[in-house]
C-alpha cells in the first residue's frame, strides 16, 4: 500500500469522526467579552482548585539529584531518533514513581520505558524492570563518537519537544559558584540572579542556541577562556581567574511552555561557548552571537 | 437553511439547492480544497465540481451528514487534482509533508504476511480512530483529513506546535503497529 493510498483511504473513514472536527477558520469567532468573561471564570476555578488538583511535579520526589557514578548501573543509553542518548538514573523512591507512570515510550525484552505522566518530553523517562521495580532517568547527552557532533537545537526538538522560541517561556541567568570565599560570595551577589521573558531576547536566544554544535563525551575541550576580554577581565596569562570565571559565566535555566526547565547548561562570555554539567562540550560560537547573548545577559 | 431542507431542494431538482449549498458549505469546501492544493483558482474549480457531483447523485443519495458528504467529495477531486499538478511538477500546499508523514504508517514489505482489501483496511482505521482519545482524533483528522497545518491545529486547540507534532507522531506509530498486526500489505 503506498502512502497515497492510506491517505485516500482515511478520506473515507466515518463521518463521525469528521463531523466533530470543525476546522479552525470555520470556527466562528467569539466576541472579545465573552472571551474575557469566560477566562475570568476559568481563573477563578483554577485558583481555587490548583492547590487541590495540582499534582506534585516530578521533580519534587528526586532525592538529592543523579547518582553521578559513571558505572553501568546508574547510566544507560536509549535510542531517540537515530542517536543513543545516555540516560542518568536518579535518587528517588520507587513506590512514589507509580503515580508517574506515562504512556510506554520504547521496550524491549523484559524492559520498559515509559514518559512521566503529564510530560511530553523525554526529559526523564520511568523504567520498569523485569521484576516491576521502578526506577527514574534523566537525560544527559547524546552519545556520539569523536567525529560526529549534534545541535543543541536536535536536544531541544527531540527531548524537550522544543522547536521554536515560542515554546521558551522564560530564561533565567544566576552566578557561577565555584569559588564560595567571601570575596567569591561577593561577585556573585553583584552579578545575581535574572530573569529575562523579553520575547524577542528569547528570540535571540533560541535562534543562537538552537545551531550550537555538541561534542561526545570523549571530546576535548576547544575553548579558550582568553578568546574575549571584557572590562572585568583581569586574566594571568592562559589561567582563568576567580574574578572572571565568576562575572563572565552564567548558569543557564530555561523554562519551557509545559513546564519542564533545562538547566544543565552554562555559557562562558570569555570563550563563547556552552558547557554542558557532565564534561559536554560545544563548539565556540561566532562573534556575532556572542555578542548578541553577551547583550541579553548585561555582560560587558 | 437545515440540511434536510437543502437536500429536498435536491430532490425537487431545485437549482436553489446549489446555492444554498454554496451559502452554507462553501468556504468549508473551499477550505478543504485550499489546504490540498494551495491555489485559490484550482480549489474554486474543485468546489464548483463539487456542487456539480452533489447535483448528479443527489437522489438517489441522500446523504446523512450532508457537510461530511460534500466534504469527502471535494477532498477527493482536490486529491486527484494535486496528484496530477505533482505529475507537473505543480501545487505547494500541506499534502506533499502529509503525505511524507504517513509513510511512517507504512509497515515495511518484510512485515507482511497477508493482502487486506481496502474495507478491511478502512474499518482497521475507524477501529483505531475510535479507541484514540478525542484530542488525538480530532488532532489526526485535523491532519490527515482537512491537511490543516501544524500551526492551525495548535491554535485551535491552544497547544504548541511542538505538542501538535509530538502528538501526531505518536499517533502515527500506534497506527503503524495496528496495520502491521492486521499484515497491511506495502
Amino acid at each position: 500500500m503506498k502512502n497515497n493510498h492510506l491517505l485516500n483511504l482515511i478520506g473515507e473513514i466515518d463521518d463521525r469522526y469528521i463531523e466533530e472536527v470543525i476546522p479552525v477558520s470555520q470556527k466562528k469567532k467569539v466576541p472579545l467579552l465573552a472571551k474575557v468573561l469566560v477566562a475570568a471564570c476559568v481563573c477563578i476555578v483554577v485558583g481555587l482548585g490548583y492547590s487541590y488538583f495540582n499534582p506534585s511535579s516530578i521533580e519534587s520526589i528526586i532525592d538529592n539529584g543523579s547518582f553521578t557514578n559513571n558505572s553501568a548501573e546508574y547510566i544507560t543509553p536509549i535510542m531517540v531518533d537515530g542517536y543513543k542518548a545516555t540516560y542518568e538514573k536518579m535518587r528517588v523512591d520507587g513506590k512514589r514513581l507509580k503515580s508517574f507512570v506515562g504512556d510506554e515510550y520504547i521496550s524491549s525484552d523484559s524492559l520498559k520505558w515509559f514518559y512521566v505522566e503529564g510530560y511530553d518530553n523525554i526529559k526523564y523517562l520511568v523504567l520498569e524492570d523485569a521484576n516491576g521495580k521502578l526506577t527514574l532517568w534523566r537525560f544527559s547527552h547524546f552519545n556520539v563518537t569523536a567525529s560526529e557532533t549534534y545541535t543543541y537545537g536536535d536536544v531541544l526538538r527531540l527531548i524537550y519537544n522544543v522547536d521554536c522560541a515560542e515554546d521558551i517561556v522564560s530564561i533565567t541567568t544566576s552566578p557561577f559558584n565555584a569559588d564560595n570565599s567571601d570575596a567569591g560570595k561577593a561577585m556573585q551577589a553583584e552579578v545575581g540572579t535574572h530573569t529575562y521573558t523579553d520575547r524577542d531576547d528569547i528570540l535571540a536566544f533560541y535562534e543562537v542556541v538552537k545551531d550550537v554544535i555538541c561534542y561526545g563525551p570523549d571530546t576535548d575541550n576547544p575553548a579558550d577562556d582568553t578568546r574575549f576580554t571584557y572590562s572585568f577581565s583581569a586574566q594571568d596569562g592562559h589561567y582563568l581567574v576567580a574574578k572572571d570565571g565568576i562575572y563572565g559565566t552564567r548558569c543557564i535555566s530555561i523554562k519551557f511552555t509545559d513546564g519542564t526547565t533545562h538547566d544543565t547548561w552554562k555559557y562562558s562570555a570569555l570563550s563563547g561557548s556552552f558547557f554542558e554539567y557532565g564534561s559536554i562540550f560545544t563548539e565556540p560560537m561566532d562573534e556575532s552571537d556572542v555578542y548578541i547573548l553577551n547583550d541579553i545577559f548585561g555582560i560587558k | 437553511m437545515d440540511d434536510s431542507k437543502i437536500i429536498a431542494l435536491y430532490f425537487d431538482r431545485s437549482e436553489q439547492a446549489i446555492s444554498e449549498t454554496a451559502k452554507k458549505y462553501g468556504r468549508y469546501c473551499h477550505y478543504i480544497a485550499f489546504q490540498i492544493l494551495h491555489n485559490t483558482e484550482d480549489s474554486e474549480e474543485c468546489v464548483n465540481d463539487t456542487y456539480f457531483r452533489a447535483w448528479s447523485v443527489i437522489p438517489p443519495k441522500h446523504p446523512e451528514h450532508l457537510r461530511t458528504f460534500l466534504g469527502k467529495i471535494t477532498r477527493n477531486l482536490s486529491l486527484n487534482k494535486w496528484e496530477k499538478q505533482i505529475a507537473q511538477k505543480r501545487g505547494n500546499g500541506q499534502c506533499e509533508q502529509v503525505l511524507e508523514e504517513l509513510i511512517e504508517c507504512i509497515p515495511s514489505e518484510n512485515n507482511v504476511e497477508k493482502i487486506v482489501e481496502d474495507r478491511f483496511i478502512l474499518e482497521i482505521l475507524n477501529d483505531f480512530l475510535y479507541k484514540l482519545p478525542a484530542d488525538k482524533r480530532k488532532i489526526f483528522v485535523c491532519r490527515y483529513w482537512y491537511f490543516s497545518s501544524i500551526k492551525e491545529i495548535a491554535k485551535a486547540y491552544g497547544i504548541s506546535e511542538s505538542k501538535v507534532t509530538v502528538t501526531l507522531f505518536r499517533t502515527r506509530q500506534m497506527l503503524k503497529e495496528v496495520l502491521e498486526k492486521e499484515g497491511v500489505l506495502l
